[in-house]
């Protein structure tokens, strides 16, 4: 056993040894008490299932709002070995998406990958892949409002407080709000949820879909709010429920359509607008997840049609 | 007999010789009073005398400097209002008690509809069918005159009364059995006042509230209110049945305040 | 005979301190009792104290000294030194009293105003409702007059209700106020059947009556005030 870790241990280094990150720029760009710091927030954060740690945010190279939360965790906990994959809206091809990937492959000389099987962090915003995560990943969110409470309650004294004391009526108000105004829970992203029994957390904005992916993942799932200097955590297999009233339960979107490239009928779609009369089709947000069903022959209804060979220009660029 | 029984009872809330100093300012000194189920006492005085520090002394907004609040609760016994931990000053304040705002936008929740304003007390203690959430809420919108047609418009299409009104409603809802009020008719037209007055009258009756009022109002006081204390910087100056205080005032400070009444 | 109040050795005197403090004596050394279905008349000339008096008999004013026991539950109690929950308590079960001028809550009926009096003591609303048509009925106020408040009825219309309020519950001891001071002969003697029915039923009544003649119909003892 031991000479096989050994073996395995060099094997790492020599890779890493490889792989140069851009001179002049600590590994992963954070200076190492930065790191540090990031790192204590996140073990108390996942110490403390969906408590909102304070931390002190730096300011990085791009603007508020595109991620610092997220890339400030990712760069805390990114190592030489680590395989890093980063989607936007589902996709891995978005400019954030690109550029993120970018940053770390340059700043930290990580391998990344578009594949969910083969990273081993993913960071994201708005989706979660529609393959299973394991205990191999580590899943970092983006996300722009920590506080689920803010809607109701302007003060941060008091959601503090709210928080502390588990005084969590408001945030039913919201959802009772809904069913008012629409007829049933109209949110459908950033879903409130129920950590651990414990505290109520924004999930980000990913769709609603996805909240049930949140609940008793074999992932470590972390949260990163760069603009309001917060982290927060979901440790693996901890139990999160999303919040509904018992004549309204909790329900995620339903679409009559399957994807229009790889025929999927259980994962997230995206609405496609194909010309100026308004004709439309589905597809997967997942692009991942779509290319390899249509790779291993599955078929959507317009799989044949010109935008899947938009598509394919665009997975083979 | 019957009459003694309940008279025996011991009482909602006891303040005992309670004190609030701002530096060397007193603006409450030594103040104590018991009030029982059912019972409304006024606490009158002209403004800067501390009857609005007094009234959050007493519901435990502001911290006290010497003395006690005793409330005694329905389940969990008598409760050391300054003593205890704060979720349960908190816990008390949005089910046993309820606190009436002068201005009732400190008092309502601004961007939700009345009916959510209402529902939330229920939410926050554990209430989660939305058909009876909203169901209680038009019963409550109807007890106020408020139109239950209105349920899910929001509370600043509202009239003065109306949210005065629906503030009144959104503490009720709970159930509770101690209201503290602040001026709540402080900024509203006579006529409008004089409804509100009414409606609060009755309701008190006969959900056998007790409050302790505010207000600088000696009309209110004496519609109202069983009992009045007036105050004089920081202190009780005069105190007893409404009608004895006002009609037969002792203290000086309160003769010129009974003599100062128009009408 | 059982005796429903007993005065002892009262006296009222008001301090004006916002007027030099001028010191006003209104009585001194009162004594009197009045027993169970008796009619007893304060009688004096104006401002010899009888409302004054009457008040602190009610305890709406406090006498700077001596008791005014009360019959209530059977227990005769200091009013004077009673708390005011307790006042409250006699105030709803034992005593009621009729002041000369109607003060009531705008907006509110007639009918309500005479109707809430019973409801309040014996929570019966179809009592309550029986009692209040019967009384507006005696007194005279017209059925249309029902269904407003009556702020802008007559001295002797306001009266009247303020009479029918009074007499909407049983109280073991009543206080009148100058009952009949703004109403007609008829009304008048409206009023004295009530005070006599209430006598009978065994009602101890302490009142002021301008009126010679329903002084003399109704009282059974005179208590004259100002003769020092």
């Amino acid at each position: 056993m031991q000479r096989n870790v050994n073996n395995d241990t060099e094997a790492l280094l020599s890779d890493i040894a490889k792989i140069e990150n851009e001179p002049g720029y600590n590994h992963a760009f954070l200076d190492e008490q930065t790191k540090r710091m990031v790192r204590r927030a996140i073990l108390k954060a996942v110490a403390i299932p969906g408590y909102q740690v304070p931390f002190s945010s730096r300011e990085m190279p791009m603007p508020y709002g595109w991620g610092t939360g997220g890339i400030q965790i990712t760069a805390s906990i990114i190592g030489k070995a680590d395989v890093l994959k980063v989607i936007d809206q589902g996709a891995d091809d978005t400019t954030n998406a690109v550029s993120i990937r970018g940053f770390f492959a340059k700043m930290a000389g990580v391998a990344t990958t578009e594949k969910t099987s083969e990273a081993t962090i993913i960071q994201t915003r708005h989706r979660i892949p529609e393959d299973k995560l394991t205990r191999a990943h580590t899943m970092v969110y983006q996300v722009p409002v920590p506080e689920p409470l803010r809607w109701v309650e302007p003060r941060e004294t008091e959601t503090r407080k709210m928080h502390a004391h588990s005084e969590y009526g408001a945030m039913h108000v919201k959802l009772y709000e809904d069913i008012a105004r629409h007829g049933r829970i109209a949110t459908s992203f950033d879903y409130p949820a129920l950590v651990d029994g414990g505290y109520i957390i924004s999930p980000s904005p990913i769709p609603k879909f996805d909240n049930p992916k949140l609940d008793m993942s074999p992932a470590l799932q972390l949260f990163g709010a760069g603009r309001e200097q917060r982290i927060y955590a979901i440790p693996p297999y901890t139990k999160v429920t999303s919040l509904d009233f018992e004549d309204y339960p909790f329900e995620v979107q339903k679409w009559e359509d399957c994807c229009g490239l790889c025929g999927a009928t259980t994962s997230y779609l995206d609405e496609i607008i194909l010309n100026d009369d308004g004709d439309k089709m589905f597809v997967c947000s997942d692009s991942d997840y779509c290319q390899r069903r249509c790779e291993a022959g599955h078929k959507g209804p317009f799989a044949d049609d010109r935008i899947s060979d938009e598509q394919g220009e665009r997975n083979a660029s | 007999m019957r009459v003694r029984k309940r008279l025996k009872q011991t009482p909602l809330l006891q303040v005992q010789n309670i004190s609030k100093f701002y530096g060397d300012l007193a603006a409450c000194l030594n103040i104590s009073l018991d009030l029982y189920p059912g019972e409304i006492l006024a606490i009158v005085g002209e403004s800067g005398s501390g009857k609005s520090t007094l009234l959050n002394c007493i519901s435990g907004k502001t911290g006290i400097n010497a003395g006690e609040v005793r409330y005694r609760s329905r389940n969990n016994g008598t409760i050391d209002v300054h003593g205890a931990k704060e979720p349960v000053r908190r816990h008390l304040a949005r089910t046993e008690w309820g606190y009436v705002h002068q201005n009732p936008r400190d008092g309502l929740r601004g961007n939700v509809s009345a009916g959510a304003n209402i529902g939330e007390r229920l939410m926050g203690t554990g209430s989660r069918h939305y058909g009876e959430i909203r169901s209680q809420a038009e019963q409550w919108l109807e007890r106020v005159e408020i139109d239950p047609c209105r349920i899910d418009h929001q509370p600043r299409t509202f009239s003065g009364g109306m949210q005065q009104r629906l503030q009144i409603a959104r503490n009720l809802v709970s159930g509770p059995s101690l209201i503290f009020m602040d001026e709540p008719t402080g900024g509203l037209d006579v006529s409008v006042q004089a409804k509100l007055l009414d409606l609060l009258r009755n309701i008190t009756a006969d959900l056998g509230l007790a409050v302790v009022l505010v207000t600088h109002d000696l009309g209110v006081a004496r519609l109202l209110a069983h009992r009045i204390m007036v105050m004089k910087r920081g202190q009780v100056v005069e105190t007893g049945l409404t009608d004895q205080v006002l009609d037969d005032p002792h203290h000086p400070y309160t003769q010129l305040l009974v003599s100062s009444i128009l009408v | 005979m059982i005796k429903m109040i007993e005065v002892l050795g009262l006296e009222k005197r008001f301090i004006l301190h916002n007027q030099g403090g001028a010191v006003i004596d209104v009585f001194e050394k009162l004594n009197f009792k009045v027993e169970k279905g008796q009619c007893v008349a304060l009688f004096g000339r104006s401002g010899s104290g009888k409302s004054t008096l009457l008040r602190s008999l009610y305890a709406n004013y406090k006498p700077v000294s001596g008791a005014v026991n009360i019959r209530h539950d059977n227990e005769m109690i200091d009013i004077t030194r009673a708390t005011p929950r307790l006042v409250v308590e006699i105030r709803k079960h034992t005593m009621g009293y009729v002041s000369q001028f109607l003060r009531v809550i705008p907006r509110v009926s007639t009918f309500d105003i005479v109707a809430s009096a019973h409801r309040e003591v014996y929570g019966d609303e179809s009592g309550a409702t029986l009692r209040a048509k019967e009384l507006l009925e005696r007194l005279n106020i017209p059925q249309r007059l029902w269904s407003l408040a009556p702020a802008t009825f007559s001295g002797g219309e306001q009266q009247r209700v303020n009479i029918a309020r009074g007499f909407a519950v049983k109280y073991p001891i009543l206080l009148l106020d100058e009952p009949t001071a703004s109403l007609d002969a008829a009304n008048r003697m409206v009023v004295v059947e009530l005070i006599e029915e209430a006598k009978k039923e065994g009602t101890a009544v302490v009142g002021i009556f301008h009126d010679d003649e329903v002084r003399e119909a109704v009282s059974n003892k005179i208590v004259e005030m100002g003769a020092a």
